[in-house]
């Protein structure tokens, strides 16, 4: 089935996605504006909760 | 903190770590993987401690109150189908709603031309598992998700949410849960964190055993680069899930590797390289892998002999537990090997006998973790568990 | 293809290219569907002996059913009514009441089919009257009870003994297979056979009508 979300199309660099990431910030942060202050705890805190989603659908998959 | 209570935790603790590490502690620890043996000693239903985990979490702890053992899982019952009704998870049949409430759950096999995987969806797998996760195999598992392109529900969005928050809701329960543990009974947890071998994943949750059969004989290529795909997430969730303090195993609970199920020439192509991949790096992390080797897998023995020294914990279900011994008994801790037949329907003193037999033999020189071969379930007689307890006792003074 | 692989021979092997390839040959030098489909009947019990031998496993079993199934499938059409092949006798199947487990009662199934049975699959959790109600419809030769778990040990207890009150039990053999199975359960709810094995069960079947697998 082809995706059609173009949120989906972050595979775009043929790049596998990390384990651990969902939606990673490189393509996040090129929708955003431009980070003011300190932009890598905003990096990071994307990634924490990004990560929550990883452990959600792997998690339904191994222990459900 | 009850000092008496902190320092039996102490105790079995150490007599359980030291064990796996197969060093001889003061004696053989004992650790039943018992699931809904859980319920019928505690006074519950099946459908009581599979639905609601507070009563699944409350009965782990009745038997570790009760029993004298050095460490117990926190809850075996382990698929809480709450959180599959609240996701809508198609593929458990639950007591007491698909299969009468004094039955434990199951899975379901989808039928062949409907497998939760198509066979030519690897690339679209390979190329991004997390993705084809959440965008194909979800909407195909629940009754709720709706598929990518599809308008999306009112229903689609409540599933997230109800199964996000049940998932939350439920793992940190389980940071309690140990901490009850260890402070009503000083029973220490068994295990911390979850894997499962990539072609297991493949067979139980994608293609289906029976498309995985196919798969092997017409795509085989595909069928190993998927499991090389899901390798680098398997080992991730199972390192994110282990213990900080590196005593405690992960728990590796594998299905279709065995013989029948797949011929040694099979298990060695298809099964084996990417979860001893797995393992390995598990082990290169300082986390040992309890190796639940349900069935027959005394066929591959070799191969598993080949691990790194101490890397895993070996459990017994069907191969002969001596042959296990004389293969692995001079690497690998070994556990569990008394028959779950014998528990059933056997009497007290032949478990007994049993138990003996075991801790002179593969438990002489340390390293042996006694427990039923099998997880426990609610045909397990409860004389049968207390004659097991006793007779690890009785013979297991190092 | 080499010219002495023969269609049982490469059913047998699992080569499922070269099982197509000797179809067509078969078909194009003139041979009948019954013919073709007596030739993949010998495969399958070559299989079962390979797996009787210890050489393959049940990913073999599987393959080899799943195939002929797709053969049988596109040869109906060519089988005429009065060349339909004769059934060697009849057997009703199913997984017991609370286990929905399959793929082993399915093996069997797909071996029972490939000797030539007649099949009356009655799927999964099989209430014990379904059993019975199936024996009255079907007059089977052979009743075949699979059980996964040993929590439904019990009902393979009270499917026999439903078969017993209804009268039938001497009318039928009852054999039990699967995982939970075992000398000691056939022994206690009064089968007639324990299979360990998909093949255990067909050999036995066999027996029952007096063929040879």
């Amino acid at each position: 089935m082809p995706s059609t979300d173009p949120s989906n199309q972050h595979s775009e660099s043929r790049q596998p996605i990390a384990p651990g990431v969902c939606l990673p910030w490189q393509v996040v942060s090129r929708e955003w504006p431009k980070i003011e202050g300190d932009a890598d705890l905003v990096r990071r805190v994307w990634e924490e909760l990004d990560s929550l989603a990883y452990t959600y659908i792997w998690q339904c998959l191994l222990s459900f | 903190m009850n000092e008496a209570v902190e320092q039996l935790y102490q105790q079995r603790l150490t007599r359980y770590v030291r064990a796996m590490r197969r060093e001889k502690p003061d004696r053989v620890p004992i650790r039943p993987f018992v699931a809904e043996f859980t319920a019928k000693y505690a006074g519950y239903t099946i459908q009581e401690v599979t639905h609601d985990y507070h009563k699944a979490f409350a009965a782990a702890r009745k038997c570790a109150a009760d029993f004298d053992w050095d460490a117990v899982v926190p809850n075996m019952v382990y698929v809480w189908t709450g959180l599959v009704k609240a996701v809508g998870i198609k593929y458990y049949a639950c007591p007491g709603i698909e299969i009468p409430p004094n039955t434990p759950f199951q899975y379901l096999e989808p039928p062949d031309d409907q497998a939760h995987m198509r066979p030519d969806e690897y690339d679209e797998l390979i190329a991004d598992p997390t993705g084809y996760l959440y965008n194909v195999w979800l909407p195909r598992v629940t009754t709720e998700v709706r598929a990518q392109g599809e308008t999306t529900t009112y229903r689609n969005n409540l599933s997230f949410v109800r199964g996000s928050m049940a998932m939350l809701s439920y793992f940190q329960a389980f940071g309690d849960q140990i901490a009850r543990l260890r402070q009503e009974s000083g029973t220490p947890s068994a295990l911390s964190g979850i894997l499962k071998a990539p072609f297991d994943i493949i067979a139980d949750k994608l293609r289906g055993y029976r498309g995985l059969c196919m798969d092997m004989f017409r795509q085989p290529q595909k069928v190993l680069a998927a499991c090389e795909a899901l390798t680098p997430h398997l080992l991730h969730i199972a390192a994110s899930g282990a213990d900080p303090q590196r005593n405690l195993p992960v728990g590796l609970w594998m299905h279709r590797g065995c013989v029948p199920f797949l011929s040694p020439d099979q298990f060695a192509k298809f099964y084996w390289p990417t979860l001893r991949q797995i393992i390995e790096g598990l082990w290169a992390r300082g986390i040992q892998t309890l190796f639940y080797a349900e069935g027959e897998w005394n066929a591959n023995l070799k191969y598993i002999a080949e691990l790194p020294e101490g890397s895993i914990v070996y459990h017994i279900d069907r191969g002969d537990a001596f042959e296990v011994h004389r293969a692995l008994g001079g690497k690998f801790c070994i556990s569990g090997g008394v028959p779950n037949d014998l528990l059933a329907f056997g009497q007290p003193d032949d478990v007994k006998e049993c138990v003996k037999k075991l801790i002179q033999t593969i438990g002489r020189d340390g390293g042996y973790i006694v427990d039923a071969s099998a997880i426990m379930q609610d045909d397990t007689r409860v004389e049968n568990v207390r004659a097991l307890t006793e007779a690890a006792r009785l013979y297991g003074e190092y | 293809m080499s010219d002495q692989t023969t269609l049982a021979d490469a059913l047998a092997q699992c080569r499922e290219d070269q099982v197509r390839e000797c179809i067509k040959a078969m078909v194009a030098s003139g041979a009948s569907a019954t013919e073709i489909i007596t030739e993949c009947n010998r495969g399958m019990a070559a299989l079962g002996e390979r797996f009787q031998r210890g050489e393959c496993f049940i990913p073999e079993l599987m393959f080899g059913g799943m195939v002929m199934k797709s053969i049988m499938t596109e040869l109906a059409p060519l089988l005429g009514q009065a060349e339909a092949q004769r059934a060697i006798g009849k057997v009703v199947i199913g997984s017991v009441q609370h286990d929905v487990h399959d793929i082993g009662k399915d093996i069997v199934i797909m071996m029972l089919r490939g000797v030539g049975f007649e099949v009356v699959d009655l799927g999964v959790d099989v209430p014990p009257q379904r059993f019975v109600e199936a024996i009255a419809e079907h007059q089977p030769d052979v009743v075949g009870m699979s059980v996964l778990l040993t929590t439904c040990f019990k009902s393979v207890v009270n499917t026999m003994d439903e078969i017993k009150k209804s009268g039938h039990r001497d009318r039928v053999r009852v054999m039990v297979g699967g995982a939970a199975a075992s000398e000691l359960l056939k022994e206690h709810a009064g089968c007639d056979f324990y299979g360990k094995t998909a093949v255990d069960g067909v050999d036995f079947a066999c027996s029952v009508v007096g063929a040879a697998r």
